[in-house]
Order: C-alpha cells, then sequence, then structure tokens
C-alpha cells in the first residue's frame, strides 16, 4: 500500500502547544485542527506496524511516549490506541486529512465534553494480593497439616506439602473474597472513576483480590497511595502494586461517530500488503 | 503466501506445549493422590512410594526444561491456560456476567 495515511496518536484540545518530539521511527509530528478539537499525527506511507515482537514492543512505547508529551503539555488528551490509521477515501477522493478532520468535526462536541472531564487527571492501576503461604498462617487448619509434616520420609512429605499449599489456597481465596468489598470501596471513594480489569501477572504463590484501573485527580493521588499505605499496615500479607500516573488511557469511553463511515477504526488501514 | 517455518523455534513451541501438558497431567495425580490419602485408602508405605516418584518427576521436568531454555515459556502457557480457565469458570457460576460483557459494563 502506497496511497499517504495519517497514524494518529492522540486527541487534544485545538490550540494546544504541538508534541515537539519524533514519532514512531522518528517520524515528524503535526496535527490537524478542527475547533474545538486537534488530532497528533504523522503522515504515514506503508501499512499498519507489524514485525518482530521487539519491534512492535519499541513502537508501542514510542506512541505512548507522544501521547505522554500530549498529556504533559495538553490540558487533557484522549489516547489513541497504537496502530490507528485514516486511510483517504476511495469513494469520495476526500484525502485523509479530509477525513480525519470531517470525523473531528463530526465528533467534535463529544471529544471536547470527554476532554473537560478528563481535564487534571491521571490514570493509576492498582493490584492488591494476598501472599498464600502468610495470610492463613495462623489458621488451626494451616498449623495442624504443618506440624503434621515433621518427621515424615521425602515421599510422605511431598503429598502432605501439597495438602498444605491446597489448605492455605483455599483459605486465601476465601479471605479475597471476603476483603475485596471493603477494598474496592475504599479505594472507589478516592477515584473519580474505578473499574477492574484481569490480572496478566500474578506474583507466584499469591491469591488476587482486586486490580483495578483508578482514575484520579491528578492533585489527589497521594490521597490513593495513603489508603493503600492504611490497607498494607492492616493487612501484612497483601501484595499491592501501584503503577502510574498515566494517561488516562482506561477511561477515554469515546463512541463519537459509531456508524459514521468516517471514524479513523474504520479508516484504519487493513494488514493487506 | 508461503508459511515460513522456524524449525527451532517449532521444536521449542511443541516442547514447551508438552511440558505444560505433563505438568498438568501431574497436577491432576497430585490432587488424585492427596484425596485418597485424605480418605485414608493408601498406608504410609504407599504414600511414601507415589511421594517419591513425584519428586522423580519434580526433578526430570525441571532439568528437561533448563536443558531446552523452556521454563518460561513453560509458566506463560500455564498462566495463559489458568486465564482461559478461570474465565470460564467466573462466567458459568456469574451468568451476569454474560450481559455485564455484552453492554461493556464490567464495572
Amino acid at each position: 500500500m502506497s496511497s499517504e495515511t495519517l497514524y494518529v496518536y492522540a486527541i487534544i484540545p485545538a490550540g494546544s502547544p504541538a508534541p515537539t518530539g519524533a514519532g514512531i521511527n522518528g517520524s515528524q509530528l503535526h496535527t490537524v485542527e478542527a475547533e474545538p478539537v486537534s488530532a497528533v499525527v504523522h503522515t504515514h506511507h506503508a501499512g499498519p506496524y507489524e514485525g518482530p515482537d521487539e519491534d512492535v514492543k519499541r513502537w508501542v512505547l514510542e506512541h505512548s511516549d507522544v501521547i505522554e508529551e500530549c498529556w504533559n503539555q495538553a490540558s487533557s488528551v484522549l489516547p489513541v490506541s497504537f496502530n490507528v490509521m485514516v486511510q483517504a477515501s476511495e469513494t469520495s477522493g476526500a484525502t485523509a486529512a479530509e477525513q480525519l478532520r470531517g470525523w473531528l468535526q463530526d465528533s467534535g462536541q463529544e471529544l471536547k465534553q470527554r476532554l473537560q472531564e478528563l481535564a487534571g487527571t491521571s490514570e493509576l492501576r492498582v493490584e492488591i494480593a494476598l501472599d498464600a503461604a502468610q495470610f492463613p498462617q495462623n489458621e488451626p487448619e494451616v498449623l495442624e497439616a504443618t506440624r503434621e509434616l515433621a518427621g515424615k520420609p521425602a515421599g510422605v512429605r511431598r503429598l502432605l506439602e501439597k495438602r498444605l499449599e491446597k489448605v492455605q489456597r483455599r483459605l486465601t481465596d476465601a479471605g479475597a473474597d471476603r476483603l475485596y468489598p471493603d477494598y474496592r470501596m475504599r479505594l472507589a471513594a478516592q477515584c473519580q472513576q474505578i473499574q477492574d480489569y484481569a490480572t496478566t501477572q500474578r506474583p507466584e504463590g499469591t491469591v488476587s483480590v482486586l486490580s483495578a484501573a483508578c482514575l484520579v485527580d491528578s492533585e489527589r493521588i497521594s490521597e490513593l497511595g495513603a489508603e493503600l499505605t492504611q490497607i498494607q499496615q492492616e493487612q501484612p500479607s497483601a501484595r499491592i502494586r501501584f503503577l502510574g500516573p498515566w494517561p488516562p488511557y482506561s477511561f477515554v469511553d469515546i463512541d463519537a461517530g459509531a456508524g459514521s463511515a468516517s471514524t479513523p477504526q474504520e479508516g484504519k488501514s487493513s494488514a493487506e500488503t | 503466501m508461503a508459511l515460513e517455518v522456524n524449525e527451532e523455534s517449532l521444536k521449542h513451541g511443541v516442547l514447551t506445549l508438552v511440558v505444560t501438558l505433563v505438568e498438568v497431567i501431574q497436577e491432576a495425580l497430585e490432587t488424585q493422590a492427596v484425596r485418597r490419602m485424605e480418605g485414608g485408602d493408601l498406608t504410609e508405605e504407599e504414600q511414601n512410594r507415589l511421594g517419591e516418584a513425584l519428586l522423580e518427576l519434580d526433578e526430570a521436568m525441571d532439568q528437561i526444561k533448563a536443558d531446552h531454555g523452556i521454563t518460561e515459556s513453560v509458566m506463560d502457557l500455564h498462566r495463559g491456560l489458568d486465564d482461559v480457565v478461570n474465565e470460564v469458570v467466573d462466567k458459568l457460576i456469574n451468568p451476569q456476567r454474560w450481559a455485564q460483557d455484552a453492554q461493556g459494563e464490567v464495572r
């Protein structure tokens, strides 16, 4: 595919300073303006980015660097997913820039409203898990199963250890279910929005209590941190990961122009070569 | 378009799959053994023999994984399988998740 397309990184309020850094593979960034918003793009002459994992990882990082720069400079940003491109229309003859401008104009009010709602916010991710060996260590069932291990031959110990592990796991699972509503409520009280997500990486030997993306007023991040410190003090077997702050990737929620023929998603380049 | 197959990567992938499946079967065997032990069906001598066989299997599997550099990929495949199973079980015991997913409201 050789026709000129626009690779889109983010939507920012019109008139915001354009990012000064480079895009993917050093591409030169510019903005396509359509009051009241602008799209940060680079002009692209090939298909979607595809290749070995290492290259994809680098491209995704370069993509997020641009979003992060927009987030630091503009008052607000709507991040766009990796590999979203706008093509020229074969039917109407409109260029990629005209297609994009048309979509920005059609969806401008909704995009502007969401940008205003997200102004001054950050996304943080909180993952709370329980250490399966530590959490139930004083439970009578665990103490009994541990006592039974003493003085047994290696083969028997192997089976008893397996049983102990099962008991620990069952008790920790039940504990995680018990703690979830309280922890979620306490975190939600510190957030504008909270959204659960499936954990992809669990530390070995732990049971997940909750994994949530939190949309927080950037000025109040430390209050969420203080709540987590409190949880850690109450529950020493809790393993807490607190990640961010990032642009509000999980809270864009834009359905603008769905069904219209001019959304960037629909103009996304196909994988055909 | 011709499919390009890297022989080394194919071997690595197949071996990872085989080792992971053996570990899944081993898990099932262990669960069964523990159940029998709890039910009092096994003498201490039988428990020891079974446990020692499992210990030898642990050692052999660790050796194979180290020799072929697949320790990490076996762990990844286990996590992937766990996630699939968790998702299915979660949906089976919480039918309302189907409706929530359909509406895109997983909050």
